[in-house]
């Protein structure tokens, strides 16, 4: 099988699963209470995370006006239609990017507005800290494995995997807690910045605010990633070409970064792959702790304010972006590495 | 030897072996034995503590420190929160540092408590007696003491905050006695402070003292806040009263004292008495302190293990045994059902993982009915978005143990699906099973608290989490303010998570090198 047609079945076959996702999306949200409690309930349960003022029933001139208004609002969700018609305009909506406007009272605007406000904070946090930690991890990973059993690996080791049993959010805190103890300077929130919009100022508070939740996500990322590729390693460095090269009398080091790394971090790259997919779901616990004002913290307050809207478009976008790495991924795999593409 | 016999001496053999290679493995041992302590303190969370984790308010002062902290010196001074009196008087042995005073006074126990029987011959002093008011306080209506029982205890460090002081009573007989008066006196080592005196038409709601034939019991209560505007001489016009009664250190001395007022000759009171406590509430209390509401911390710990360690194991048990069958049909078999497998993990691989799990814990949580049962429908959906993936794990292992060369020869010699499966295949399967469970369970442990943790409802309102306990500490633990950085609160949960968590991933370690020579130290 060719490159070629390897490719386009992988095409196809990932637009099928990205029609499925996104269509277990339109009947996970429908499940969400606001479609669940709507036919048994009163007019305030049913309606309140679209339309807030209570129903006024003594007058009713003011009655009637707040029902045309009601349904009106159920006409710009898509309620007035057949679930089936609902599911087809779904699709159109999200193949077209054509996402609508937010539910619930704390996100105002549309969905796309929401999103694109939302973006470059948690592909900032994410980006940065998703590439350091793959650097670190992959680094310590490597240089533990050929220093196997020694200081440097079993010390790293032991670090890692207690930073790696810690709770997040507890991590988090703990860091703050040192930076204030041992500094005697307060973790500043980012809000502060964004009031300052430009300037020296704001730079400094974003850095700032940036500080800690970078060190957070990147020391609880490094952990996974250095467990993986010191296993690869290890694996690696016993295969019979590693021996060949060491035999034709090959540097040390030459054996480990040209011959065994090179190997080595191949079955990584899928993991970046999905990971830098992953960005655009942000980190719901990170951003919460910190109030770092990402996708993540949007798809948290989104859940809770039973805003529909945004979570199919962010859960749409994530799923999408997901595909596209892995696919991107699994092309360079089958460049770097035939065998993959033939078998 | 029968064959089913010899099976099992081979499959005894094996597991000797391999707990033996175990026991070699210095982290697996100590994973284990963390693990074992877990399981003791979740097993066993009635016994190792007294308090409701939830509901137990102000079981000390809030923000209490623990009681062992005291021994450092910026907590110096910090008094303890303490029972200096806590005597049930159910026997001679619980009644043996007590006094007793008071005319013609029997002493005996009857079902569990101190039973008093007390009787006086009034003088023609009674109506003047009872004009003139108590003998030691004044303030407090007259009348005669029928009989008063007394422990002294040792105060030995700063005032408390507060104090509360309880008995319970249950009268038995009572004859020609109006008005029953029970007071409660602390005599502190420079003076004499009386107070809590209780008429029985004070608590005649709960309790007619008169009525013999009710039988009911009360408890009483005085606490330091009675003190306050209570018409005590000692404490008229006192700010803080607790602080001056125990201002000093030294002997003090609880007397609970039976006063009556007689109507006519002959008159005698029995009565059961129990259940007698002196509290102190300091700023420092029990084993690890107390939290905002001045809750048990310790108490919170021990029953938060349980909802941990069950959630955890349960759903890692549950995902690695579907994963495992999943993943031996799909590796197997193969064909379709590998497939299948395969095209259910590329679903749940592209869904993000944390938004899900709280979208669908959220629609559970607004069905009453369903929100009951709501552990086990985390467990569900623990185990519904992570089984893909282990079996995604095992499938790769059963290939490539499926073409070894005794598989192969096993087949050739007639052994069927079954026989290859049981004797071939999953043992070598095995280890990465055990494995698997013990990583599994670690994540989940850690997937609990981070729900807890963003206040998604994943356990019932009446139980306390580690997760939910950092979850309510944090705020404290970080803010800027006078009670923050409250370590005794937000420190152990934390630690417990990442103990528990770090122990499985041990056993996780130690069984993979057992079964996974590769990796074994060369």
């Amino acid at each position: 099988m060719g490159l070629r047609r390897y490719v386009i079945r992988r095409i196809i076959y990932s637009f099928i699963l990205l029609l499925l996702v996104i269509s277990f999306n339109f009947v996970l949200f429908q499940m969400l209470p606001f479609y669940v409690s709507c036919p048994g309930r009163t007019y305030n349960q049913c309606a309140g995370f679209l339309y807030y003022p209570p129903l006024p029933t003594k007058n009713p001139d003011q009655l009637k006006e707040v029902q045309a208004e009601r349904a009106e609002i159920l006409k710009i969700y898509g309620f007035n239609n057949t679930i089936p018609m609902r599911w087809l305009l779904y699709l159109k909506a999200m193949l077209t990017f054509n996402f609508g406007y937010n539910a619930g009272q704390a996100l105002g605007g549309t969905v796309m507005g929401t999103i694109l406000q939302r973006l470059p904070y948690t592909v900032v946090l994410l980006g940065t800290s998703t590439i350091a930690s793959f650097i670190i991890g992959i680094a310590l990973g490597v240089v533990a494995a050929s220093k196997r059993g020694r200081v440097l690996d079993v010390s790293s080791l032991a670090i890692l995997l207690f930073v790696n049993a810690l709770p997040v959010f507890f991590l988090g805190a703990m860091l703050e807690l040192i930076q204030r103890q041992s500094l005697g300077t307060f973790y500043v929130p980012i809000g502060t910045a964004i009031l300052l919009k430009s300037g020296v100022g704001y730079v400094v508070g974003y850095l700032q605010a940036f500080f800690l939740p970078f060190l957070t996500l990147t020391l609880a990322g490094i952990g996974g990633i250095f467990l993986t590729e010191r296993a690869v390693m290890i694996d690696t460095v016993a295969e019979d070409y590693i021996l060949m090269a060491r035999a034709k009398g090959l540097s040390e080091r030459s054996v480990l970064y040209k011959h065994a790394f090179r190997n080595a971090v191949l079955p990584i790259t899928t993991a970046f792959a999905l990971s830098i997919g992953f960005i655009l779901s942000g980190a719901i616990i990170t951003e919460t702790v910190f109030g770092w004002p990402g996708l993540g913290q949007a798809i948290f307050t989104a859940i809770g304010n039973y805003d529909f809207p945004l979570e199919q478009a962010i859960f749409y976008l994530i799923t999408l972006m997901v595909l596209i790495c892995v696919f991107a991924s699994d092309i360079l795999y089958g460049v770097l590495d035939p065998r993959v593409v033939t078998a | 030897m029968s064959r089913l016999e010899s099976r099992r001496t081979s499959l005894w053999r094996g597991v000797k072996k391999n707990a033996k290679l175990y026991m070699k493995s210095k982290i697996g041992v100590i994973g284990i034995v963390v693990i074992a302590f877990f399981l003791f303190m979740a097993v066993f969370a009635p016994y190792l503590t007294a308090n409701a984790p939830v509901t137990g308010y102000d079981v000390g002062a809030p923000y209490s420190i623990p009681a062992w902290a005291t021994i450092f010196p910026g907590y110096a001074n910090v008094p303890v929160t303490y029972s200096p009196i806590a005597s049930s008087l159910s026997g001679p042995s619980s009644f043996s540092g007590w006094t007793t005073a008071g005319q013609d006074v029997k002493t005996s126990f009857y079902n569990g408590s101190l039973l008093v029987n007390s009787s006086i011959v009034p003088d023609q002093k009674i109506m003047s007696d009872y004009l003139a008011g108590h003998p030691d306080n004044p303030y407090l209506p007259g009348g005669q003491v029928f009989f008063s029982i007394s422990e002294e205890f040792q105060y030995n460090q700063k005032a408390p905050s507060s104090f509360v002081l309880s008995a319970a009573f249950e009268p038995l007989k009572m004859s020609n006695v109006s008005d029953i008066y029970i007071n409660y006196m602390i005599t502190a080592p420079n003076g004499n402070y009386s107070f809590g005196s209780l008429k029985n038409s004070v608590i005649g709601s709960v309790i007619d003292l008169t009525n013999t034939s009710l039988r009911q019991q009360a408890t009483i209560n005085v606490s330091s806040v009675d003190l306050l505007g209570g018409g005590i001489p000692s404490f008229e016009g006192v700010r803080n009263p607790t602080a001056l009664l125990f201002a000093d250190k030294g002997t003090y001395t609880f007397t609970v004292q039976i006063q009556a007022v007689p109507v006519a000759n002959a008159t005698s009171i029995s009565m059961l008495v129990s259940g007698v406590n002196v509290h102190v509430v300091g700023g420092a209390y029990g084993l690890l302190g107390t939290d905002n509401y001045g809750r048990d911390v310790w108490s919170q710990l021990t029953w938060g293990s349980r909802v941990s360690l069950e959630i955890g194991i349960i759903s890692g048990v549950g995902a690695v045994l579907l994963g495992t069958l999943a993943g031996l049909v799909a590796g197997y078999v193969g064909g379709t059902w590998d497939e299948i497998l395969g095209r259910i993990t590329d679903f749940f691989l592209v869904i993000p993982f944390l938004p899900l799990l709280i979208v669908l814990l959220l629609v559970l949580g607004q069905n009453p009915a369903l929100y009951k049962q709501i552990y086990t429908w985390v467990i569900v959906i623990f185990v519904v978005l992570s089984w893909p993936f282990i079996g995604r794990l095992i499938r790769s292992q059963v290939l490539s143990v499926k073409e070894r060369p005794y598989v192969e020869a096993s087949r050739a010699v007639g052994g069927g699906t079954g026989h290859i499966l049981r004797r071939h295949i999953l043992p070598n399967v095995m280890g990465l099973v055990f494995s698997q469970i013990a990583l599994n369970v670690s994540g989940f442990i850690l997937l609990e608290a981070a729900l807890d943790y963003l206040a998604v409802s994943v356990h019932p309102i009446s139980t306390m989490t580690w997760g939910l306990m950092l979850s309510n500490a944090l705020p404290d633990a970080v803010s800027n303010s006078a009670q923050s950085y409250v370590w005794w609160w937000f420190l152990p949960p934390g630690i417990c998570i990442a103990a528990v968590s770090l122990a499985f991933v041990l056993v996780g370690f130690a069984l993979d090198s057992i079964f996974n020579p590769r990796l074994r130290a060369r």
